[in-house]
């Protein structure tokens, strides 16, 4: 192993005081051009600059995408999370700030970019996104002013690589596994335990 | 890779808490509701959720490790990257780990030294050795394949936030596993040198995948709060029983042999026998199988491990050698957004 | 393997891909233990880049003079890998060091792929086309970094000019003539001097950013370092680690 790993520099005495966790962003994917933003994690980081940054290197690595989607946390404004899908209600109008809609398919799921909508304020956005969007099919809304989002498609630097990423990924694996267990067990066995690996063990 | 199975987790179903809201909320988690962040949870779940997804984090970075020792040394280009996303996937699930942590109220900064200083735990399976290039193989093939089975289960949990991290977690760990499933074929295909390497590999591994899951549950498990409130929905005896009904032919298909050893206080084998319990039950479909040494896991566990105190070094050095760089990304310059 | 070592453009490849190996190979130890888990990921990515990138360089030489690319990439006599003097300088696992030299090397790769895409080989274009946007995003990145770092407050600052003191003596190296059984009488290499310069004065106008500063000088076209095989103990120290395993069962599959 390298030499840091062996050979350690031991500090002295106790550890010098701790810093505060910097602040915290929340980031979208959208794994093709027209499909909705999905939530894929979150992060800390000081500012925007680096939290665009880290949100590509990290979420936007981790599957295919073609644009992510960045905010601070502190402007999303959610609405109460249901236990049945939600009813829409009948908030309407067109005045205001644009809000984007985000909404929770089922508890436990993940948040996804609805569209967005007018309103003068977050409770109100939350009842006209409710109205829009509800359809019995959400959960819970969330509420984001269009302003605080940032969106990286890849036109000002790239995010899903250009160079063969295969071998981050399990498919990348797949061919390699088959032959060599077919030349252990026959095709059909290895084929049962494949699926059962997938159904039944994990 | 890794797990949240934490065997000494202090659960407290305090009465202190609204006896009407209380029992509300055990209805919903017996009914299969999702708790989410922003609803009503006792004190004591929150602490329990709390102390899993940080065990679980402490785990993922600690689990980079003893990896990380072989990215150096990984034998061709392809291997060298899949080893770095690998291990770059483990500090990936102790970053997203270690926010929905942070959502129940703990700072990541503290989380850190708390790690570093040992008042909390990580998985124990990080406290063995890695001494030859099949350890990574075995690692990623049956550590990574329990926490498969593991992570699953912890998808069927109840709370929100650690549910739908866990699946994002686990879509990666398929990677994991196949890429180990991949080294160990390849190396079972080679040289007598290489099968030799991989089966030292598989008897120090073994026993350390049977353990993996942690110690038998108490006889009235389902009616404690970490499986009555649904944070853990398989009894660890139950997991054991699958990994080894999956694992133990496909090693014997491999050519492995599954033995019952003894170990140093290094982690080296010193000796190796055939599993003689090992067989399947046709009629139940379970193979049985000889437990590993639970003596050595308590001991291990209170840190008298092989490589207990290495890999907290390792930790802590990171963490103190990177302190400037965090002190001076919160310092100052920086504008933060501000309050909506 | 000695068509390829005495090959003028083959042997530029080699130095390029070799910079990117060790590299990626210094930084991909890093995983795991970087200052902050966002950026231990973000630097990780960036190292697989740089071993993709080599790779690819591998593969077309591989395809060239039909050599297997795990076999030049792990294979060669220690005086045959034509890395610089810059990539093999042991970072001692302090941060500032590592961004100053990936910084360093990467705005130099930038400008030096750029060129290499100039070649007429088709196939070479494609595999350049394919490294230089990613390689944008490293010096984007790298460079945010080396500001950012330099204008947090005097400890900071004070750390990267003392990496930056350390680490741009040697950064020249990087225009050394590569490959130390090319015959270059014919002058080969040329245009040292408007790639160093055009290097510097980028590098410049970060540093004069970032408020801090350092000299770079093109050294003489004799002076021999790592492009030629003459590497510091250093380097054969990571060598023999990298080979470690494949030196156990030679020709085996792993």
């Amino acid at each position: 192993m390298s030499k840091i790993r062996e050979q350690l520099i031991q500090h002295e005495g106790d550890l010098a005081p701790g810093t505060p966790d910097t602040e915290h962003w929340i980031v979208y994917t959208q794994k093709k051009p027209e499909a909705r933003f999905r939530w894929a994690g979150s992060l800390n980081a000081p500012d925007l600059e680096l939290a665009l940054q880290f949100s590509s290197e990290h979420y936007g690595l981790d599957e295919a995408c073609v644009a992510i989607l960045t905010h601070h946390a502190r402007f999303a404004h959610d609405g109460p999370c249901g236990f049945e899908p939600l009813e829409a209600g009948d908030s309407a109008g067109d005045d205001g700030t644009s809000w984007c809609v985000f909404g929770l398919p089922r508890r436990g799921g993940n948040l996804e970019l609805l569209g967005t909508i007018n309103a003068p304020d977050s409770t109100e956005a939350i009842a006209r996104g409710t109205t829009a969007y509800a359809n019995g099919r959400i959960v819970q809304f969330r509420v984001v002013p269009e302003e605080h989002i940032t969106i990286s498609d890849g036109r000002g630097g790239l995010i899903w690589r250009l160079h063969d990423m295969n071998y981050k990924f399990a498919k990348g694996y797949s061919k390699g596994v088959r032959e060599k267990w077919t030349r252990i067990r026959d095709a059909e066995t290895y084929e049962d335990y494949r699926k059962e690996d997938i159904h039944k063990h994990f | 890779m890794s797990g949240a199975s934490n065997p000494s987790q202090p659960m407290d179903p305090t009465g202190h808490e609204d006896p009407e809201k209380l029992a509300e909320f055990e209805q919903r988690i017996a009914d299969g509701v999702l708790i989410e962040a922003g609803d009503w949870m006792p004190d004591a779940y929150r602490m329990g959720m709390l102390g899993m997804a940080e065990h679980h984090a402490n785990s993922e970075i600690i689990g980079a490790l003893p990896e990380g020792e072989w990215i150096t040394r990984a034998p061709s280009m392809r291997r060298k990257l899949a080893l770095t996303a690998k291990v770059q996937d483990e500090v990936g699930h102790g970053q997203m780990l270690y926010r929905v942590s942070q959502e129940l109220g703990k700072s990541r900064d503290d989380m850190l030294r708390d790690l570093v200083t040992g008042k909390t735990k990580y998985h124990n399976c990080f406290n063995y050795p890695a001494p030859t290039w099949a350890d990574i193989a075995m690692i990623q093939w049956l550590i990574d394949g329990a926490a498969i089975m593991n992570q699953k289960t912890l998808a069927d949990g109840a709370y929100g936030p650690y549910v739908r991290t866990m699946n994002r977690i686990n879509m990666e760990e398929a990677f994991h596993f196949k890429s180990g499933e991949d080294m160990v074929l390849t190396l079972m295909s080679g040289t007598p040198g290489q099968k030799k390497m991989t089966q030292e590999a598989f008897d120090r591994w073994w026993p350390v995948s049977l353990m993996f899951f942690g110690p038998a549950d108490k006889p009235n498990a389902e009616s404690r709060p970490p499986m009555r409130w649904r944070m853990k929905v398989e009894r660890n005896d139950s997991l054991r029983q699958r990994f080894v009904n999956r694992f133990a032919p496909a090693a014997q298909d491999l050519g492995l042999t599954v033995n019952v050893v003894t170990k140093d206080d290094k982690g080296y084998v010193t000796s190796a026998t055939p599993d003689e319990a090992l067989m399947l039950d046709e009629a139940t479909g379970n193979w049985s199988f000889t437990q590993p040494d639970w003596d050595e896991f308590w001991r291990v566990i209170r840190g008298n491990g092989p490589c207990n105190q290495h890999r907290l070094s390792l930790r802590r050095f990171s963490y103190e050698q990177g302190g400037w760089v965090r002190r001076a990304i919160t310092s100052g310059t920086v504008s933060t957004p501000p309050a909506a | 393997m000695q068509d390829m070592l005495t090959n003028p453009t083959a042997s530029l490849i080699l130095a390029h891909a070799d910079d990117k190996l060790m590299l990626g190979h210094v930084q991909s130890d890093w995983t795991g233990l970087g200052p902050i888990l966002e950026e231990d990921i973000a630097s990780s990515a960036m190292a697989q880049d740089d071993l993709s990138h080599a790779l690819t360089l591998y593969e077309y030489l591989g395809n060239t003079y039909g050599l297997d690319p795990d076999v030049i990439a792990f294979e060669r006599d220690p005086a045959d890998y034509m890395c610089c003097d810059l990539t093999t300088q042991s970072d001692e696992f302090d941060w500032a060091n590592s961004v100053v030299k990936r910084w360093l090397m990467a705005a130099f790769t930038q400008i030096a792929i750029e060129r290499l895409s100039r070649h007429d080989d088709a196939d070479l274009v494609a595999r350049c086309g394919r490294i230089l946007p990613e390689q944008n995003l490293q010096v984007t990145h790298l460079e945010r970094w080396i500001k950012r770092l330099a204008q947090a407050g005097p400890e900071s600052q004070a750390r990267m000019q003392a990496a930056l003191d350390r680490i741009a003596p040697l950064a020249g190296m990087v225009l050394e003539i590569p490959g130390r059984l090319v015959n270059d009488d014919d002058g080969y290499y040329c245009g040292r001097e408007e790639i160093f310069k055009q290097w510097t004065d980028q590098l410049q106008i970060t540093l004069q950013d970032a408020g801090l500063a350092a000299t770079f000088t093109l050294p003489d076209r004799n002076v021999e370092g790592g492009r030629r095989g003459k590497h510091a103990d250093h380097f054969h120290e990571q060598l023999t680690e990298m080979t470690e395993v494949r030196r156990i069962e030679p020709g085996a599959a792993w």
